[in-house]
């Protein structure tokens, strides 16, 4: 075990925690920003595993790593306006809604994968490290925050920026009373269903950048790849009691024993490799249960805004 | 987030504020069944829409599927196979939505079900049959049980969402499957095979339709059926629980514990998916390989809502997608569409029963436009 714990384990697991929590740190603040307009959004797993699929075949065919990202992006918010569609306009259960798309997302992607490119000899573009001058050299601190993917910067950039939206502009205030009471709003001359519509939308482009991402980062896509970083995600929203900051964190920590499983596997552990797998998992469920208290939602969420 | 019950679209029950006469009431039952109908029927015809876009004969497509699933001896039992794990899943996720639990770990209690079946159905070998038999299934539903309580009871007394916490332990299961079937594992058979070690022949659930792979099982979980009625409807922990899911504040205000209650929903239903896991090792597998189970949680979820938590519903559900899953196989040999695709048409049933509106809108239009 000592000879496991020496300073390039360490540097190695927090390196990679970063890289493992950006698809995280994308799906919680996508899973904040339409829990904060009232709408649960639990169809995060499949939109990423949609916007992968998607963004795996466009750069497949194009070769061009930007109009992969992007089409990720697009598929993501088109899948978002399918769950506004399905929970805020015909109202059915946000939670069933969302299984509906996370079954069609898991079907829908390996059927097209086997019928399409599933031999393809061709792989997606990868988007490479980007070592900051200067910086990344630093010893320790170079390896774990500045050789990192453009993505993991754009996750982490983001994160301040969800914020502000939600607590410093005047969107964000509408979609936060929004969210707790949605009759109030709409008196005080809200349009309660543009808010939702616009935040189930924008969280399904941040679910498809996970997507992308995930693809960019191994350049290719497999069955099923997402394998529940989208339940993860919402895990992070719980613990981060729908504050972006606090969300990215949770995603963090998670990201942080994905990060450990992984390079105690690379270290060659006397463990078995399925008990390691395990970790995260596991560490998600004693994390949501003895770490965080009582999570109180926005008052609204998950309740279907009917207009009188 | 996740709001408390998730409104199950109960077609049955949804109708009922403004319905004083029986009238209504006949309506109503009408819709129950009309709805789900229509919505296979839409479903059908959307997926072929897909299928005609994507430069494939649907009605190639179908029929294959039919064939796999219906025609024939052993196409039939193979179907009732894969529906009975299916009627268990299902019920045990729709007994979770009455008391506004959303169980998604049938997956894993499943898993660990089989697991404990597995390892119950080995030992004791020359035992009586009918005592290892009982024995390995008890097992089963106990360890399902047991699995399932912990997520219960981390709900009650942290608060962590089952949803959460269900989906995660299932994650954990199917590890637990490499960790124990694989080369080297505790279980691990013998041979280069992922797999356990078989259970005695004692400990088999005997064939009930000889020449075909049917085994008793589909008997237990029809029993199961009967009995989650039963319980339901006809006692009083079912009316604790049916209050807990309809009301919670008022079900507590009538002395009832809403922990207490929630620990005990999740026990009974991972018992069912428990069950299941141990039925598909003692009737079917015989033998736990890796990887197991897996998509059956999400399979579970669409059985509970297409059935409509009502245990006729629920079979009938779990029949419709054992035929889809046991035709896919046919499906992909004769029209070359890959097995994945009945989960497209899964998904899209699971839409048009959960948003009726869309059902109705589409009927009373073409209806109205048929009178004009």
């Amino acid at each position: 075990m000592n000879a496991i714990l020496n300073g390039t384990f360490v540097i190695s697991v927090l390196a990679s925690t970063l890289a493992l929590a950006t698809p995280l740190i994308m799906g919680a603040l996508g899973g904040v920003v339409c829990e904060r307009s009232g709408v649960v959004n639990i169809a995060i797993e499949g939109i990423m595993l949609t916007a992968a699929f998607v963004s795996a075949a466009v750069g497949i065919v194009s070769g061009n790593l930007w109009l992969a990202l992007l089409a990720g992006i697009v598929a993501g918010a088109i899948a978002g306006l399918f769950l506004a569609l399905l929970a805020v306009t015909l109202r059915v259960d946000q939670v069933v809604a969302g299984f509906v798309i996370n079954i069609a997302a898991a079907g829908g992607t390996s059927f097209v994968f086997r019928s399409t490119f599933a031999n393809a000899s061709v792989s997606p573009p990868t988007l490479a490290p980007l070592s900051i001058p200067v910086l990344s050299s630093i010893p320790a601190l170079g390896p774990i925050f500045f050789q990192q993917s453009l993505l993991v910067y754009v996750a982490l950039a983001l994160v301040p920026l969800v914020h502000f939206y939600l607590f410093y502009t005047r969107a964000g205030l509408r979609s936060r009373s929004v969210s707790e009471n949605p009759k109030a709003a709409d008196v005080a001359g809200i349009n309660v269903y543009l808010i939702r519509y616009a935040a189930v939308i924008a969280s399904g482009a941040f679910a498809g950048l996970a997507g992308a991402y995930l693809v960019a980062d191994v350049g290719s896509f497999s069955e099923g790849m997402t394998n529940g970083r989208g339940f993860i995600a919402l895990a992070a929203v719980i613990f981060g009691k729908w504050r972006p900051f606090q969300a990215a964190l949770g995603a963090l920590v998670f990201g942080f024993f994905d990060a450990l499983q992984s390079q105690l596997q690379v270290a060659g552990i006397a463990a078995p490799v399925p008990v390691l797998l395990m970790i995260p998992y596991l560490a998600t469920i004693v994390i949501l249960a003895g770490f965080i208290g009582r999570a109180i939602p926005p008052a609204a969420d998950g309740v279907p805004y009917v207009k009188e | 987030m996740i709001g408390g019950m998730p409104t199950v679209p109960a077609v049955a029950s949804e109708e009922a504020p403004a319905s004083p006469g029986a009238v209504a009431a006949r309506a109503a039952r009408w819709r129950a069944v009309l709805i789900p109908l229509l919505a296979l029927f839409t479903s059908l015809v959307f997926c072929a829409l897909m299928l005609l876009i994507s430069g494939h004969n649907p009605l190639t497509v179908y029929q294959a599927l039919w064939t796999g699933a219906l025609t024939g001896q052993s196409a039939f039992a193979n179907t009732l196979v894969q529906t009975t794990p299916y009627i268990l899943l299902g019920l045990a996720v729709a007994i979770g939505f009455k008391g506004a639990l959303f169980n998604i770990g049938a997956e894993g209690q499943y898993i660990v079900g089989a697991i404990g079946a597995v390892w119950a159905g080995h030992l004791f070998n020359g035992a009586p049959a009918i005592l290892l038999v009982i024995f390995a299934l008890l097992v089963g539903s106990l360890v399902g049980a047991l699995y399932a309580t912990i997520a219960g009871v981390l709900k009650v007394v942290s608060g962590a969402h089952e949803v959460i916490t269900t989906i995660m332990l299932n994650y954990v299961a199917a590890f637990m499957v490499s960790w124990l079937v694989d080369y080297g594992g505790a279980m691990h058979g013998s041979g280069e095979i992922q797999q356990s070690y078989y259970v005695n022949p004692g400990a088999q659930l005997p064939i009930i339709w000889p020449g075909t792979p049917l085994h008793a099982g589909l008997i237990i979980a029809l029993a199961c059926a009967a009995g989650y009625y039963v319980l339901v409807w006809r006692t009083t922990w079912g009316f604790q629980l049916r209050a807990v899911g309809l009301n919670p504040m008022a079900a507590r205000s009538a002395g009832i514990s809403i922990r207490r209650v929630t620990i005990w929903v999740m026990a009974v239903s991972g018992a069912l998916s428990g069950l299941a896991g141990a039925i598909q090792i003692t009737g079917l597998q015989h033998v736990l390989p890796d990887p197991f189970g897996s998509g059956f949680g999400f399979d579970a979820i669409a059985v509970a809502i297409i059935g409509a938590g009502n245990p006729i519903g629920i079979v009938l559900a779990a029949v419709l997608l054992g035929a889809l899953r046991n035709g896919a196989t046919t499906m992909e040999a004769v029209a070359g569409i890959s097995g994945p695709f009945v989960s497209v048409i899964e998904a899209t049933i699971l839409f048009f029963v959960a948003a009726p509106i869309v059902i109705r809108w589409i009927y009373l239009r073409w209806r109205r436009a048929r009178m004009a």
